[in-house]
């Protein structure tokens, strides 16, 4: 029993280091550099000294693997965003809710990816370069604002756990303030007061940034964001005051 | 008269058979050791229930206090609410933050999710460094500075 159990332990940690470095190794190479294969084709269009059926073969191949690299970049892309997207700590059950809906999009994504490149094998020429241009045309009409809409997600939800951690830093410099009775209780009251406005100011932002997200009205959410970020900065320099202002009470007493 | 008295002498020397003797006075020593066991089990027996007792009532105390202290500690204030430092180090989070949201919004992807990626999988003691800025801006730089083909040209380019 005890042997079976430090087997499994081990096998355990085997697995999870090997996936770590798995994910390290995808990392360092570059899946969405594509200059060295565009270069070669330009240097085989631009060659007079070939004939018509080296060009030919040599041009296909080349545009072919073009294509299949970009349709790489493209799934490890949706891939990308899927676990970054599973990886995020969120705890309230709509947010929850919206991220399914994202990766079901996401999912979608790569089916059309993962049918294309399995149909480039049967196409010629000519059906390479039309792949690529409705590759292109799908890409930017069907998929960019979804990529728009996950950043955003991404970056409200990463802005969140910063507007926790403000909440309760406030709710601890408020139970802070009313333990000390000081002579100074004006000044401690205006400055958090000060915060108590510029706090709510930032999550109205916020929320209203969350609300334009599910709306996949993209263009709205950076002006939100960065409004809000601003607001909970300046909260912030108010709780900064704050603890100035108790630190040199200490040190006078 | 004198048969009664001859009677009396042979009554005088009557005695128990040795053997019996023996295992009587075998019984009765057993007998006595019985209760000289049973009485100091009986002790051993009430000293355990005792120790049971006494730290059970020790465990008792102990949780109360525990308990109390907890209740206190999370009534009283955290004085560490106040560390300008770690104040500090929230407020540059958030600043980080603001640079970030302003590099994704202006990265096209598949760039700018590979940015988010990296950040992301930093531990939060790394991400606190002041050096989150520049590796920011130095992804970008590198990006910048191969002139990476982009997906779009690329198939603009396999297209033509």
């Amino acid at each position: 029993m005890k042997k079976a159990f430090i087997i499994v332990l081990l096998g355990a940690i085997i697995i999870l280091s090997s996936q770590n470095s798995l994910a390290q190794t995808s990392e360092t190479r570059d899946v969405c550099f594509f200059n060295e294969k565009i270069q070669k084709l330009k240097i085989v269009l631009e060659d007079k000294s070939l004939d018509e059926l080296s060009r030919y073969n040599q041009e296909f191949n080349l545009r072919k693997e073009t294509l299949e690299s970009v349709i790489d970049c493209l799934i490890y892309e949706a891939e990308n965003y899927k676990s970054i997207l599973n990886n995020l700590n969120i705890k309230k059950p709509e947010i929850l809710d919206f991220k399914q809906i994202l990766i079901k999009k996401l999912n979608e994504q790569l089916d059309y990816y993962y049918f294309r490149k399995k149909l480039i094998s049967q196409l010629n020429l000519e059906g390479i370069k039309y792949t690529a241009y409705s590759i292109k045309e799908e890409k930017n009409i069907r998929f960019l604002p979804l990529n728009s809409t996950i950043n955003n997600f991404i970056l409200w939800n990463k802005n969140d756990e910063l507007f926790e951690l403000a909440k309760n830093r406030l709710t601890e410099i408020q139970k802070t303030i009313q333990v000390l009775k000081t002579e100074n209780n004006e000044d401690f009251k205006k400055l958090t007061d000060e915060a108590i406005n510029n706090l709510n100011n930032a999550t109205q932002n916020h929320n209203q940034a969350y609300q334009a997200i599910i709306s996949w009205e993209n263009e709205r959410v950076y002006n939100l964001i960065q409004e809000s970020l601003t607001e909970l900065l300046s909260a912030y320099n108010s709780f900064f005051k704050i603890s100035q202002k108790f630190v040199s009470l200490m040190t006078i007493k | 008269m004198e048969d009664i008295f001859k009677l009396l002498k042979t009554l005088k020397g009557i005695e128990p058979n040795k053997n019996y003797t023996a295992i009587s006075r075998q019984k009765i020593l057993d007998e006595a050791n019985k209760e000289k066991i049973l009485v100091s089990e009986d002790k051993n027996k009430f000293s355990l229930i005792g120790i049971f007792r006494s730290f059970s009532l020790a465990f008792a105390v102990f949780i109360i206090m525990f308990g109390l202290f907890l209740i206190i500690q999370n009534i009283t204030p955290k004085f560490g609410a106040l560390n300008p430092s770690v104040i500090k180090a929230e407020a540059d989070a958030i600043d980080f933050q603001i640079q970030l949201s302003k590099v994704i919004y202006n990265t096209p992807t598949p760039n700018s999710s590979k940015i988010l990626n990296s950040i992301l999988n930093k531990k939060p003691e790394q991400e606190n460094k002041s050096t989150q800025s520049t590796t920011t801006s130095s992804t970008v730089e590198s990006i910048n500075n191969i002139e990476k083909i982009t997906v779009d040209e690329a198939l603009d380019y396999i297209a033509k």
